[in-house]
């Protein structure tokens, strides 16, 4: 029998929003506020039986001792284990809503509430968006807009993370305008301003059934590391490599630190943890109207140009009282290719005229990669020169939506602290790597296309905790070449460049290992210190590896 | 606009005397089905709602929803304890007075709602005692738009 004693007030009030939020996404025409009898009279009721259940699934939960069996020294204990493991049923899903931020413009900023069951729709109807967090209404006070001017005009901005409740494998929701089911005073427009995010289906289905086990166990909360990577998973969010959390006491949180003008001593507040991302990052370009980048979440300025040609972006750094480093990156948009040169160069050389240079305007925005944040960058170009118009960047659309997911009622846990930021990206170049053909082999027979893609698949699929060997790299090649290559060697190492979460370049060269903590790999060596990566979070686990096909020479001999 | 499922008295069966008087009685309410098995609904811009949620309100006793202890009236526990004929009007007064209350402090907290459906009063007609086990109640519900309707309980 069930003991009523166990179920608490917010037990009830938990499950009647969830099953409300169900119900929404199911049947949006139904009306379950409260008052109504769907509500009263067969959700609230609900709500109590499953609280009741819930209570009960707790108490046999706490009763099961697993930590004891797993700990046990009898020789089944194991198997004992994964068969009460198999209890906690998992299913792969049929359909995955597509998620994305969707912006309301509004020409006043007075408080204002959007209704909980607010539906979103796009031409015939066909698509419908709701609410991804529909348990409650929204409550917008003046604080909560971002206030923008366009040609004079004040407008304030709030965005919300959306959901589709179309499910169809060839559902795209690209960015534009939506019409909105309820009537909302001063409302000018709802819009996204980019597509909608959508994991393939047969992807997610084919998703390790075994891992998914292993983490239903895992507490879906942003809080520890094994919550993250189920939480992903849960949500289906697409693209993404390998995530990672990073919290209180890892080298890589500095976020933490109570700033020096409250505290003497470095000192960590603790409490705060980074949900790191290794997403693959889109290409966009967007045009440049202010002398800083746009507000995007951008992690790769990729090329930045003036009235269609493109500039050299150049990153200086403290050397010696004499000379500093300098590094120029330049992007060719017509081979795709790109080439980066580190040399030492006089204290006082400064920006030539087809060059520019970026910095960030506030260093507290260091710790926070990738999140879109307006004049984050300014860009710097030689005297007397004009600003750039336009670029092509690689940014992070999964963020944004992370994020939102991190603040939504779903997930937010009381006083968190939790940040979806970017993992620090490493572009690859591999200058030449040569094959040596065995007697008897046609060297026009060797297909080139196939190393680059091999190497490519390797590197930019890579999301392990370390860093890529040349091994990694080496091991694949081998493997599908054996009997065709004798040997196989990368003549003149391996490049990578690394974007580093203020703004500046650093260039590596290395024979083996692409790490960026061994500052003797830098192409002029230690130009920096590893103290100096680690105080901008970086390590060799945060790294998101990419590379262009163009960017690998290969030659055949 | 979004539907709700509609609740009625649900017809107990009468002995042939009670028949004869052509009565409709009934001691509970229920959802009811159409001809082809749907469930019956009714739009929350309608008369209906208002309708539905006054009598819900007011045959709920009090405290028995757990997680809201306040909701309901105090109208079942009258009849089953029994009443003071001196003070049954006030009580019974009371008892309208709690309702109206809940149901405009819900409405409240709707954001668009139709005057149709929001409450204006629930006016008394007649509550008298019709022998000592039985009382009637006339009420008369009024919406914003200055419609009524009128509900008889015995």
């Amino acid at each position: 029998m069930f003991n009523n004693q166990l179920v608490k007030v917010s037990d009830v009030n938990r499950v009647t929003s969830a099953l409300r939020s169900v119900l929404r996404t199911e049947f949006p025409e139904v009306n379950i506020e409260e008052g109504s009898n769907v509500n009263d009279l067969v959700l609230r009721p609900m709500s109590y039986l499953a609280a009741l259940i819930k209570a009960q699934a707790d108490d046999v939960r706490d009763r099961l001792s697993l930590e004891g069996i797993k700990n046990s020294q009898v020789a089944d204990s194991f198997s004992l284990l994964q068969d009460l493991a198999s209890n906690f049923l998992v299913f792969p899903k049929d359909a995955i809503p597509a998620k994305g931020i969707v912006t309301f413009k509004f020409l006043t900023n007075a408080t204002r509430t959007i209704p909980s069951n607010i539906l979103l729709t796009r031409g015939d109807g066909d698509l419908v968006l709701k609410l991804f967090d529909s348990s409650s209404n929204i409550q917008i006070a003046a604080s909560n807009y971002i206030e923008v001017d366009e040609d004079g005009t004040k407008y304030y901005l709030f965005t919300e993370l959306f959901e589709s409740l179309n499910t169809r494998d060839d559902l795209e929701i690209i960015s534009g305008n939506f019409d909105s089911s309820v009537t909302i005073p001063n409302l000018v427009s709802i819009y996204s301003t980019s597509n909608f995010l959508k994991q393939n289906p047969s992807q997610f289905k084919n998703a390790s059934i075994e891992e998914r086990i292993k983490l239903s166990l895992t507490a879906r909360t942003f809080s520890t590391d094994k919550g993250i990577r189920a939480l992903l998973d849960e949500e289906a969010i697409p693209n993404i490599k390998g995530s990672l959390g990073i919290g209180a006491g890892d080298s890589e949180m500095r976020r933490d630190i109570i700033p020096s003008s409250i505290s003497a001593s470095e000192f960590h507040s603790l409490g705060m943890v980074n949900v790191v991302l290794k997403s693959v990052l889109e290409e966009k370009p967007f045009d440049i109207t202010t002398s800083a980048l746009p507000n995007q979440p951008i992690v790769v300025p990729l090329a930045i140009s003036r009235s269609g040609t493109n500039l050299s972006v150049v990153t200086f750094w403290d050397y010696s009282t004499t000379q500093k480093v300098r590094i120029t990156r330049m992007y060719s948009s017509i081979t795709g290719t790109t080439t980066c040169t580190a040399a030492l160069v006089d204290v006082a050389t400064t920006l030539s005229n087809s060059e520019i240079s970026l910095a960030i305007s506030d260093d507290s925005l260091t710790y926070k990669n990738g999140v879109a944040s307006s004049g984050k960058f300014n860009i710097s170009v030689a005297s007397g020169q004009a600003l750039p118009t336009s670029g092509l960047f690689k940014v992070d659309s999964n963020l944004g939506v992370v994020q939102e997911l991190i603040n939504s009622n779903d997930y937010s846990t009381l006083a968190n602290n939790t940040l979806a930021i970017a993992a620090n990206p490493i572009q690859v170049i591999i200058p030449k790597v040569r094959l040596i053909t065995a007697a008897g082999v046609d060297v026009s027979s060797v297909p080139v296309v196939e190393v680059k893609s091999i190497l490519s698949q390797v590197i930019n699929n890579w999301s392990e905790d370390t860093s890529i060997g040349l091994i990694d790299l080496l091991t694949p090649l081998t493997i599908s070449f054996s009997g065709i290559a004798t040997n196989i060697e990368f003549t003149q190492g391996i490049d990578y460049i690394a974007y580093l979460p203020n703004g500046k370049e650093m260039l590596y060269t290395t024979t083996n290992s692409l790490t960026v903590q061994d500052t003797s790999k830098q192409k002029i060596a230690d130009t920096t210190t590893s103290t100096y990566m680690q105080e901008l979070q970086i390590s060799d686990r945060v790294l998101n590896y990419f590379i262009s096909f163009d960017d690998i020479l290969v030659e055949v001999m | 606009m979004s539907r709700d499922m509609s609740t009625f008295p649900l017809p107990i069966i009468l002995d042939s005397e009670e028949m004869g008087k052509f009565v409709y009685k009934a001691t509970s309410l229920s959802f009811a089905q159409d001809e082809v098995g749907e469930l019956i609904s009714h739009t929350d811009t309608s008369f209906i709602a208002l309708t539905n949620l006054t009598l819900k309100i007011l045959l709920t006793s009090k405290g028995s929803v757990p997680n809201k202890p306040e909701e309901g009236t105090n109208l079942n526990k009258l009849l089953e304890l029994g009443y003071s004929a001196s003070t049954l009007q006030e009580d019974i007064a009371l008892i309208m007075l709690d309702a109206e209350n809940q149901i405009k402090r819900l409405q409240d907290n709707i954001l668009s709602i139709n005057p149709s459906t929001r409450l204006d009063s629930i006016k008394i007609i007649e509550s008298s005692l019709i022998n000592n086990s039985e009382l009637r109640l006339v009420l008369v519900l009024e919406n914003q738009a200055k419609q009524s309707v009128l509900i008889q309980l015995v």
